[in-house]
């Protein structure tokens, strides 16, 4: 696959961000290459009733 | 690939918490991970039952099916203006192992497991209110 980009001119007012977290990346500049993964469970038995009681290991 | 400089004329940053990085400048690689556990129970009186473990839930220890490396990719990148420009960047926090970075980034592996636990009281509480 062939990919030619031609950047001609980037330029930014104002950014402002609340927050930024979980392995999260804000980048004012240049990346080759980016992989991202996550994992986010709120099982339907995410909330308990009483105390938590942890599943067999 | 070659690399555009950035100028940023003003940046505030309130908070960078648990392993977060401000970084002004180039970076080769980062890998940034980060686990939680968010326990949200009500009455909010936390007891040692309370306490989970991370290797009790299998979230944790799962293997990531990460994208297959794309097939060669032939890139020519021209940039034509050398420089990025921002004028003014805020941020109120940055927390868990996030990266603001002021600068290019080569390689970027990012991995985030987060769960969640919401802990009602039983149910005769319930029904006397």
């Amino acid at each position: 696959m062939n990919i030619e980009v031609h950047n001609w001119g980037l330029n930014v007012g104002n950014v402002c961000i609340d927050a930024l977290s979980a392995s999260s990346i804000f980048l004012i500049g240049d990346n080759d290459e980016m992989t991202l993964s996550s994992f986010f469970d709120t099982p339907p038995e995410a909330f308990t009733v009483g105390n938590i009681v942890p599943l067999a290991p | 690939m070659e690399k555009r400089n950035v100028n940023v004329n003003y940046i505030k940053v309130n908070s960078a918490s648990f392993s977060s990085i401000l970084s002004i400048g180039d970076t080769a690689y980062a890998g940034p991970k980060s686990r939680g556990i968010a326990v949200q129970k009500e009455g909010a009186i936390f007891t040692k039952k309370d306490e989970v473990q991370f290797k009790n839930y299998d979230l944790f220890s799962r293997k990531a099916t990460w994208p297959k490396k794309a097939k060669h990719v032939r890139q020519h990148i021209h940039h034509h203006e050398p420089n990025i420009n921002m004028e003014y960047a805020s941020f109120i926090g940055i927390g868990s192992s996030s990266i603001c970075q002021v600068g290019s980034i080569d390689k970027i592996c990012a991995e985030a497991r987060l769960k969640h636990f919401r802990i009602l009281r039983n149910n005769e509480s319930h029904t006397k209110k």
